[in-house]
C-alpha cells in the first residue's frame, strides 16, 4: 500500500519569507509547470530520448523537493539518474509511472489546501 | 547608490521565482528573471551587476551563455547555479570565468545570498578605485600639482609636456626636496598609461638582497620562505609607469639584470624560468650626477643610456626666484584645510627671511618650515620669529642666513670662543688673528 500523499511549504517559505501572496504564485506556477513535465516525461521515454527525459526529471526534482513531496522525491533522483545512464528501462518506466500517480495525487491536495478550484 | 540588479537565468520558472523572491527581500536588489539563455543575453544591454546562471538550459548550454555574457562585459560576475553536482563541469566553468559554482540543494540561497554580498562589495571597492583613480589624475594635473612661474620652472613644464607626449624614458635629476617623485607622478598621471599602475620603487630604501624579488617578484620555492607565487612591482606596472627613484644606488649586479628587462621587454621571476612580457614606461630619479657615476664605475655605461632618455634637471628652490613665495602661500592654504582653520597671512618680515635663506633641503624644507611657522603663530599672521630654520644640512645658522664678511667674521670668532671657553689667547693663535682683535671686538660689544 502507497503511504498518504504528502507535502509541505516549509522549504518554500525558507526563500520567500511569510509571504501570502508569493506563496500564491508559486503553487500557481507549479500546479501549471508539473502536469506539462509529467507530459514530456512520458512522451521522450516513448521516443526514447532520454536526454530529454533526463533534463524534464533533472527540473521536477526541485520542484518536488521544494514541496518536500517525499514519497516520491527519491523515485524522481533514479528516473534522472537513470535516463542519464540510458539504463534499467523497464524500472524506469515503472518509476515514471508511479512519479505521475503520486506527483497527481500531490497536485490535487494542494489544489485543494490552497482552494483553487479543479478545471481539467 | 545605483541599484545592484541581478539577472536570475533560470528555465524551472518554481525555483526561479523562489531564487527572485528571495533576493527582492534585500531592498537594495532589482531582480529580472529569464527562463533562456537567450533572453538574457538579448537583455545584457541593461548592464546588470551580477547574474545568478542555470547550468542546465533549454536554448543553449550554460557554457555558451557565459562566453556571451563574458564578451559582452568580462566584469559582469556570473554565480553558477546548478543542480548537477559535477567536479568537471564546475571546474569548466570557473576557468570560463564564473565566479562561484554552486548545487541546488537546502544552502543554496544562503550561498547565493552571501555570494551577491561579496560581489557588491567588490563591486563598491572597484568604484572607489576607479574613483580615486580620477581624483589622483586630477590632482596630478601637473600645471596644477606643480607651482610656479619661474622661467626655471616654465622650462620643466616645457619638458613635462614633451615627455607625456611620447613613451620615452625620463630621468629625473635635482638636489633633495626639490620635488622629483612630483614630476615622475605628473608625467605618469597626463600620460595614456594613466589607467594604468603607477609604481614607485626607492632602490636605496631596499636591501641590495631583497631587490631582485621585490622588483621582479619570485616563485613559489624561489628561497626559504616563498609559500607562494609573488608579483613583482614591475609586472604590478605593467602597462602603466615604473619609478625608480635613487637609481644610483642600485648595485651593478641588480644593473646588469635591470639591462636586460630594459632591453628584452620581458622579465623572469626569482626562482623561475618562465618569461612574463611587460609592457612599462620607465621613470628614474637620482640626487646625483649620473654621468660622473658612470666614471667612477659605479653605473653601468650600457645602462646610463638606456637610463638616460629625456633628462630633466629640477632647479634647486633657490634658483627659482618668486616661486618660494608663492609655494609658501600654496603650503599654508594646504595646512590650513587639513587643520580645518583659517589660512594665515606671511608678513612682510617672515617672507624676507624666507628670501635670505637658501633652502638646501628645497620645497620640501619650505614645506616643514611654512608648516611649523602656521602652528607658532600667535596671530592669523606669520611673523619673522616664527620662522624657524633647522636645516640637516650642516650649515646651521650660518650660510643659510646671509651676512657681511665682517658679520662672518664676528661668528666665527665667538663661536671659537665659547669653544674655547673664552681663552682669547688660544682662539687668536688658533685662527692667526691678533689678540687686540678680539679684545676689541668684544669691548665694542661687536661679539
Amino acid at each position: 500500500m502507497c503511504k498518504e500523499v504528502s507535502y509541505n511549504t516549509k522549504r518554500i517559505e525558507a526563500f520567500i519569507g511569510d509571504n501570502p501572496a508569493v506563496m500564491q504564485k508559486m503553487v500557481n506556477i507549479f500546479l501549471t509547470n508539473a502536469p506539462k513535465m509529467l507530459v514530456e516525461m512520458h512522451k521522450s521515454f516513448e521516443i526514447k530520448d532520454y536526454k530529454n527525459l533526463n533534463f524534464h526529471a533533472h527540473k521536477l526534482k526541485s520542484s518536488i523537493f521544494n514541496f518536500n513531496i517525499i514519497n516520491i522525491e527519491e523515485d524522481i533522483r533514479l528516473i534522472e539518474r537513470y535516463a542519464k545512464e540510458g539504463s534499467s528501462l523497464e524500472e524506469l518506466q515503472a518509476l515514471i509511472e508511479k512519479v505521475d500517480l503520486i506527483l497527481n495525487q500531490a497536485l490535487l491536495k494542494i489544489k485543494k489546501d490552497f482552494e483553487i478550484e479543479d478545471t481539467r | 547608490m545605483d541599484p545592484f540588479k541581478i539577472f536570475i537565468v533560470e528555465d524551472d520558472e518554481f525555483y526561479g521565482e523562489m531564487l527572485k523572491h528571495h533576493l527582492l527581500k534585500n531592498p537594495d536588489y532589482e531582480v529580472e528573471l529569464f527562463l533562456t539563455g537567450n533572453e538574457c543575453v538579448k537583455n545584457l544591454y541593461k548592464n546588470p551587476s551580477a547574474i545568478s546562471l542555470d547550468y542546465s538550459l533549454p536554448d543553449i548550454s550554460g557554457y555558451d551563455v557565459i562566453k556571451k555574457i563574458k564578451s559582452f562585459d568580462p566584469e559582469i560576475p556570473v554565480v553558477i547555479v546548478s543542480g548537477q553536482e559535477d567536479i568537471e563541469t564546475a571546474v569548466d566553468l570557473l576557468k570560463e570565468g564564473a565566479y562561484d559554482y554552486f548545487v541546488k540543494n537546502e544552502e543554496t540561497k544562503d550561498r547565493l545570498w552571501n555570494a551577491l554580498i561579496k560581489i557588491r562589495e567588490n563591486l563598491g571597492l572597484k568604484q572607489e578605485i576607479y574613483d580615486l583613480k580620477e581624483k589622483i589624475g586630477k590632482k596630478y594635473q601637473f600645471r596644477k600639482a606643480i607651482k610656479g612661474n619661474s622661467p626655471a620652472i616654465k622650462n620643466i613644464f616645457n619638458l613635462i609636456e614633451k615627455s607625456i607626449k611620447s613613451n620615452i624614458s625620463v630621468s629625473i635629476t635635482g638636489e633633495t626636496g626639490t620635488g622629483k617623485e612630483l614630476v615622475a607622478r605628473a608625467i605618469h598621471y597626463n600620460s595614456p598609461r594613466a589607467k594604468h599602475p603607477f609604481v614607485a620603487i626607492n632602490v636605496s630604501a631596499i636591501p641590495a638582497e631583497l631587490i631582485e624579488s621585490e622588483m621582479f617578484g619570485y616563485e613559489k620555492g624561489a628561497f626559504t620562505g616563498a609559500n607562494s607565487r609573488k608579483i613583482g612591482k614591475f609586472e604590478i606596472a605593467n602597462k602603466g609607469t615604473i619609478f625608480l627613484d635613487e637609481i644610483a644606488e642600485m648595485d651593478l649586479n641588480m644593473q646588469t639584470k635591470l639591462l636586460r628587462v630594459l632591453q628584452e621587454r620581458e622579465l623572469t621571476r626569482v626562482g623561475g624560468n618562465q618569461n612574463v612580457k611587460i609592457d612599462i614606461r620607465l621613470i628614474i630619479a637620482t640626487n646625483k650626477n649620473l654621468a660622473d657615476e658612470v666614471q667612477k664605475g659605479k653605473i653601468r655605461e650600457d645602462l646610463y643610456y638606456r637610463l638616460l632618455g629625456l633628462p630633466i634637471e629640477l632647479p634647486p628652490l633657490r634658483d627659482r626666484g618668486d616661486d618660494m613665495i608663492l609655494l609658501a602661500k600654496h603650503f599654508l592654504e594646504d595646512y590650513a584645510k587639513e587643520s580645518k582653520i583659517e589660512t594665515l597671512a606671511i608678513g612682510e618680515s617672515a617672507i624676507e627671511k624666507l628670501k635670505k635663506y637658501c633652502f638646501p633641503g628645497n620645497v620640501r624644507e619650505l614645506k616643514a618650515i611654512i608648516e611649523l611657522a602656521a602652528v607658532l603663530a600667535n596671530d592669523d599672521i606669520i611673523e619673522e620669529n616664527d620662522i624657524n630654520f633647522n636645516s640637516a644640512h650642516g650649515t646651521s645658522d650660518f650660510l643659510i642666513n646671509e651676512d657681511t664678511l665682517q658679520g662672518y667674521v664676528r661668528k666665527i670668532i665667538k663661536y671659537y670662543l665659547q669653544k674655547n671657553n673664552n681663552n682669547v689667547l688660544l682662539v687668536a693663535k688658533k685662527l692667526d688673528v691678533g689678540k687686540s682683535t678680539i679684545y676689541r671686538m668684544i669691548k665694542n660689544n661687536e661679539i
